[in-house]
């Protein structure tokens, strides 16, 4: 069954939780914390600066929710959706064997672990990081005093929100899947769409394409949101820079997260192609398909549905930088513009990562083992 | 013609490494069906691997028509397979995206075949040609696999416990449809099982023991309907 060894693979969930948590820490602890001050005693400037961090507040957490929180969460239940499809094959054995569904579905409660150690290190993460997000917002110490405050209740609930959520969230999924008939589970033959009337003048390969990408339209809608998020994080760190002029740590800060979060994203995304598919690949290549014929057919059709989610990354970021910046207008009198360096920077790097990114599939590919296709007694 | 001299490949297995074919030589003509017979762990699939360029060997020769496979780097190993080799296994390995029809053509793509209804009919599966595999029996399945494998047109067919999945009354009609097509093809065919009755199909037996080959067998085929289980 899933050993803790195996759950701690799930590098992703811990990444993806790892940027949720290390986010809401530092903005959720700001937020309460500036709200509990006692503004009787303020001056005027003072005042003035509270009113501003206040609004201030509240455009970080409709940025940080509605760009990083709203994706990692996203992320986090589909990845874990497809890390227990991995095991699909393994859970139609115990099936077989006759344990009982509900038995085999608590056990990928386990995936409650990274997404604990994930929120448990983005929350430290915070901590640590506070004293430096603090000193910088209240730059001028224009507030004395003010640092941040240890709340258990937040521990608490960063805690064992995610252990309890993934807990559950997992226990369904693994039920869902756990409802088809052992065998075809063990053999991974559940039921696929069927193509449209087979044109004979269309190559096998290209077949394999578009057949690949009809039927798994959660990794297209998985690599989808990769471009997505990578483009809207990215752009959001940008624009916050130059057209907010929020500081450097600020821009750094979330730079960093979305590029993390993206880079790992992407990376997940292509593991699971190619996972999923391994097989498959092994078989046209002993059949003697070229390592770059493989590649094609596995990896091609997601090439363009990478660029289009770039592109709608980037609708996403505007609309969010949009509702986000009317926040922000009455005190600062910013209006939202489109950053175009920050675009461009975006997009080189994206294309950068997913080339690096291909180039490695590629080599997985060359290197996958043939000597296994036989040994599988499944 | 196949000749095998010396072969020899061992695993890591800790210190002592695991030897899993100790100097196998052998001799295989064009057109000849030769079963490679042994108990579970001795080797046959390893020594199969290893002839159709899909694992590679320490030492020893493997030669195709005077062409030593084992001087091949990947790229001219895959271009062998491309044009000598195909297998039917016993995980099927269908495309589960793709028609019946569609999976033939993975072979029959590759040497531009364009008689592929007719494979389909050889292997029984007329009216299943826009089925998926899912919605087939596993002998059905196994069929399939057949049909991509002869599409191929190929130079030696490779078949790794063909039956090893499947219920007596289907095996001994998946090995008919096997045995049939390699007597109107004339390929040479290469099969690795450990049932001794399916052994007695072939032209020569070749029984292997902890990676050695311990005997070789020129036998008289038998009929399938003539064989026990
Ligand atoms: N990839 C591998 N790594 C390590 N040992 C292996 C590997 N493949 C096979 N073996 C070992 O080599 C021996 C021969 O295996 P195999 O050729 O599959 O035997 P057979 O097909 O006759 O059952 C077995 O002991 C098996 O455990
Ligand atoms: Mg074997």
């Amino acid at each position: 069954m899933l050993t803790i060894k195996q759950t701690l693979k799930s590098f992703g969930i811990i990444i993806i939780c790892f940027s949720l948590f290390f986010l809401e820490t530092l903005f959720l602890s700001y937020q309460l914390d500036i709200t509990d001050l006692d503004t009787s005693l303020f001056n005027p400037m003072q005042q003035g600066f509270y009113d501003a961090q206040i609004s201030m507040c509240n455009m970080m957490n409709v940025i940080s929710f509605g760009i990083i929180g709203v994706f990692s969460i996203i992320l986090l239940f589909f990845s874990i959706e497809r890390y227990i499809e991995e095991n699909k094959a393994n859970m139609g054995v115990l099936k077989a064997l006759g344990y009982s569904k509900n038995r085999i579905a608590l056990s990928f409660i386990k995936f409650s672990i990274p997404s604990t150690i994930g929120s448990a290190l983005g929350y430290l993460g915070g901590v640590a990081f506070s004293k430096l997000f603090y000193s910088t917002m209240n730059a001028d110490n224009i507030i004395e005093d003010f640092s941040f405050t240890f709340r258990p209740s937040l521990l608490l609930i960063f805690i064992f929100a995610p252990l309890i959520i993934v807990s559950i969230f997992a226990y369904i999924i693994a039920l869902i899947k756990l409802r088809g008939n052992a065998l075809d589970m063990i053999n991974q033959t559940e039921k696929n769409k069927k193509s449209k009337t087979t044109k004979e003048k269309d190559s096998f390969l290209k077949e394999v394409k578009t057949t690949m990408l009809r039927n798994h339209i959660s990794l297209i809608i998985f690599v989808a949101f990769s471009g997505l998020c990578f483009s809207a994080n990215i752009q959001m760190a940008f624009t916050m820079l130059f057209e907010a002029e929020t500081s450097p740590l600020f821009f750094w800060m979330i730079f960093g997260i979305g590029l993390l979060l993206g880079f790992t994203i992407i990376v997940l995304s292509f593991k699971f192609v190619y996972t999923n598919n391994k097989k498959y690949m092994g078989m046209l290549k002993a059949y003697g398909y070229t390592d770059k014929e493989c590649y094609l057919a596995l990896y091609g059709g997601y090439h363009i549905v990478s660029l289009l989610s770039f592109v709608l990354g980037t609708f996403y970021q505007v609309l969010i930088m949009s509702i986000a910046f009317k926040q922000f207008e009455g005190t600062y009198g910013i209006k939202y513009s489109f950053n175009l360096p920050g675009f461009f920077i975006s997009i080189g790097l994206f294309i950068a990562i997913y080339i690096s990114v291909n180039i490695y599939s590629y080599i997985l590919i060359r290197k996958l083992k043939l000597d296994s296709l036989n040994s599988d007694l499944a | 013609m196949l000749e095998i001299k010396n072969v020899y490949k061992e695993y890591e297995n800790g210190d002592e490494p695991l030897v899993v074919l100790n100097n196998v030589s052998l001799k295989i003509n064009d057109g000849e069906f030769v079963v490679v017979l042994g108990p579970s762990g001795s080797g046959k699939s390893t020594l199969l691997n290893a002839i159709s360029g899909l694992t590679n060997v320490k030492s020893g020769s493997i030669v195709y028509d005077g062409k030593d496979i084992t001087k091949l780097n990947d790229k001219e190993l895959t271009l062998f397979r491309r044009e000598y080799t195909s297998f039917v296994f016993q995980s099927y390995y269908l495309m589960p995206t793709l028609t019946v029809m569609q999976n033939v053509r993975m072979g029959g793509n590759l040497v531009n075949n364009k008689n592929l209804q007719e494979i389909i009919e050889k292997v029984g599966l007329v009216g299943k040609e826009n089925k998926l595999p899912s919605e087939l029996s596993g002998g059905q399945r196994q069929r399939v696999s057949i049909a991509r494998a002869i599409a191929k047109k190929p130079k030696v067919m490779f078949c790794d416990e063909p039956t090893g999945a499947l219920d007596e009354q289907t095996g001994r009609m998946i090995l008919d449809y096997l045995i049939k097509n390699h007597k109107e093809n004339g390929y040479m065919m290469v099969m690795v099982t450990h049932n001794e009755n399916i052994a007695l199909l072939a032209d020569k037996i070749i029984k292997m023991n902890s990676g050695k080959i311990v005997e070789v067998i020129e036998n008289d085929p038998k009929d399938i309907k003539d064989i026990r289980w």
